[in-house]
């Protein structure tokens, strides 16, 4: 059975998303994600309370920043919840949005280097050894777990791009890519993340890939991809994404639309998205259309695609269908 | 203020078998469930959020959360997301932490832990309430952060101390103050009048301030094991040189250095040995069910209005345990 895994991201209340957490997978879902976006509902207490409303998925928190989350509290959680539901819990660890950080008094300096670090020490405390370690956001002298899970805790990296994706391959469990990748693009992320793995001789059959995509799904299919238009309008305000816009060859302006945004003109910047770039960096449309586009995606080698099941009830429901044909 | 009666776990035992706990105690009676944050065991926040979810209505309390290494964001984002699953039913401690503890995640002098632990109290209190958070503080800077949800009631801030300064403090501005467990009821009064300093000086109606107090307890059928089991756990506790005075308010004899060089030597048995058994019922609450229920009240009569007790042991004095609860609750 394909594996297909949702994600929240902290916007709706926490008890909906329980909710729908335990809806999604009754449809099938095999990962439950929860983006940690800073300023709305907590990852890890959210991902708990999943676990505890489903019966198998796994829950993932994504992504926890080491510049906010000192890695022994983190650390703690996370076994705690391992314990809790043995085999059913991952992490996936990234840098954070900068603007974020700033406002909570963080500018980064070396984020790849933070990043591996914090995957470093994490899987070093979950063997309850003593660890040492100095690195940029934080230092520890000789911290211990007093107790271990019995199952590993996989540790995800996120990649906005190909270089943290070739790291990922180097040091962590898996990659989640950021969302609003088109089907080259991770094509192109997971060929880097399988080098970044055979450099450093590890057995990449081992390792997992996940992706966010950005997903909208109505009965007539119109209005879900002016939707995945607006979220990809927002998403293409971010510089980091010329690497991912160029490897679609779809000529789009993406200075108009960072300068559109900067003026809170969201409207304008959605008309500066081609159509054919809802089809190649989201999966929009009707449920035959969405199932049709997430098997593109998986035909790449992903292991997991990781959509949303958001909006009004009916939209849900529409989610929740694709979520049962694709797993069927 | 009302008399309310908690119960409290040290993170030691599976995080499973916490949550099936939790749930019976509340069914006893057991109005809080508190949960220390002891670094390298099992995690407070993330417990709760199961224990709220396990129980109707007892209010979790992740206890205590740390400034120094817990950033103020994420924790307002942790207990905001765990007061919108269980509304009026989450509170936080805040402390200075233990400082070998802090000291092995990378904090090896916890500086000014007033101003720390009020910056961090008045961060946590301004970004629930849907402000805009401006802060130049000695461990966290805030600049321009904001919450994009506010929890839907209001959640109590405790401050966990011994030291005057910092319950001085939690007099000032919290909305309880937590005692630690091993006090004499001595020392209790001591602590309430540093705490009573605080709530005078702020002008405050003592009411505003809860005053919970974290209660070493063992219960047993025929009353000595439950003083063993207590024995044990103050000697261990008393390795802890600022635990003098403490000893020295009960006016018993007890060879504190002797204690402090067994533990060192991993000799915790032998320890045990040096606290005569008439000291265990001074500092903590051991003994049958009937003399346990006289003993609590005895902390309640000097001011605990929250006493917080463990429900330990094996199965046999887990139930008793309950049963205390229970009968302690009854008809209220």
């Amino acid at each position: 059975m394909p594996k297909i895994g949702i994600r929240f991201d902290g916007f709706e209340d926490a008890p909906e998303t329980f909710r729908v957490a335990a809806l999604a997978e009754k449809a099938g879902a095999t990962g439950l994600w929860m983006t940690e976006h800073i300023g709305y509902r907590e990852s890890l207490v959210s991902c708990m309370a999943f676990a505890m409303k489903t019966k198998n998925a796994m829950v993932i928190p994504a992504a926890v920043t080491p510049y906010l989350f000192h890695p022994t509290p983190t650390a703690m959680s996370l076994a705690t919840m391992a314990e809790a539901f043995p085999g059913r819990v991952g992490v996936s660890v990234a840098i954070g949005n900068t603007l974020d950080l700033k406002e909570s008094g963080k500018e980064p300096k070396d984020a790849v280097q933070a990043v591996e670090d914090y995957v470093r020490d994490l899987r070093a405390m979950w063997t309850a050894e003593s660890v040492e370690s100095e690195t940029e956001a934080y230092n520890l002298a000789g911290v211990r777990m007093s107790f271990k899970t019995d199952k590993a805790i996989p540790i995800y990296v996120t990649a906005l791009g190909s270089e943290v994706a070739s790291k990922a391959g180097e040091v962590a469990d898996g990659m989640l890519m950021s969302a609003g990748f088109s089907v080259p693009f991770v094509e192109n992320c997971l060929k880097r993340f399988r080098e970044g793995a055979a450099q450093a001789g590890r057995d990449v059959s081992v390792l997992r890939t996940a992706a966010f995509i950005h997903f909208s799904v109505s009965e007539d299919g119109h209005s879900a991809r002016e939707d995945v238009r607006r979220k990809l309008a927002f998403l293409f305000r971010n510089r980091l994404m010329a690497e991912n816009i160029a490897s679609s060859g779809i000529p789009i302006d993406q200075d108009a639309i960072v300068d559109a945004v900067a003026a809170r003109d969201l409207k304008k910047a959605a008309t500066l998205v081609p159509d054919e770039a809802i089809e190649a960096f989201g999966v929009a449309g009707t449920v035959a259309d969405c199932k049709k586009s997430l098997e593109a995606y998986v035909a790449t080698g992903l292991d997991e695609p990781v959509i949303q099941v958001a909006g009004d009830e009916a939209a849900k429901t529409l989610a929740l269908q694709v979520i049962r044909e694709f797993t069927g | 203020m009302a008399v309310r009666l908690g119960m409290r776990f040290d993170g030691f035992d599976p995080v499973g078998e916490t949550i099936e706990v939790a749930a019976q105690a509340e069914e006893a009676g057991a109005d809080t469930i508190w949960m220390a944050e002891h670094l390298g065991y099992r995690e407070a926040a993330v417990s709760c959020m199961a224990f709220a979810l396990k129980t109707q209505r007892a209010m979790v309390i992740p206890t205590a959360v740390m400034p120094y290494i817990w950033h103020p964001m994420p924790t307002a984002m942790q207990f905001a997301t765990m007061a919108e699953a269980a509304p009026g039913r989450v509170g936080i401690c805040v402390s200075v932490g233990n400082l070998l503890n802090l000291r092995e995640s990378g904090v090896p002098h916890p500086e000014k832990p007033v101003r720390v632990i009020r910056e961090y109290v008045e961060a946590l209190r301004a970004l629930w309430n849907g402000e805009t958070v401006d802060q130049e503080g000695l461990i966290w800077q805030l600049r321009g952060a904001r919450l994009a949800f506010k929890p839907p009631k209001p959640i109590p801030i405790f401050i966990a101390s011994t030291g005057p300064q910092v319950l001085g403090l939690a007099g000032r501005i919290a909305d309880g103050v937590l005692y630690s467990g091993g006090l004499s009821l001595a020392s209790i009064k001591k602590c309430a009048d540093f705490a009573d300093i605080g709530i005078a000086k702020a002008g405050r109606d003592p009411s505003e301030v809860r005053k919970a107090g974290f209660v070493y307890f063992a219960c047993s059928k025929n009353g000595t094991d439950a003083v063993e089991a207590n024995r044990r756990k103050i000697a261990f506790l008393f390795r802890n040189s600022a635990q003098a005075d403490n000893i020295a308010s009960v006016g018993i004899p007890i060879d504190h250095e002797a204690i402090i060089e067994l533990v060192k030597a991993r000799k915790l048995d032998e320890a045990a040995q040096l606290i005569p058994p008439e000291a265990v019922t001074q500092f903590t609450v051991a003994g049958t069910p009937d003399q346990c229920r006289e003993q609590l009240q005895a902390y309640i009569d000097a001011g605990v209005e929250e006493p917080v007790i463990e429900v330990s042991g094996n199965d046999e004095e887990k139930a008793l345990a309950l049963e205390v609860i229970r009968e302690f609750t009854a008809g209220r």
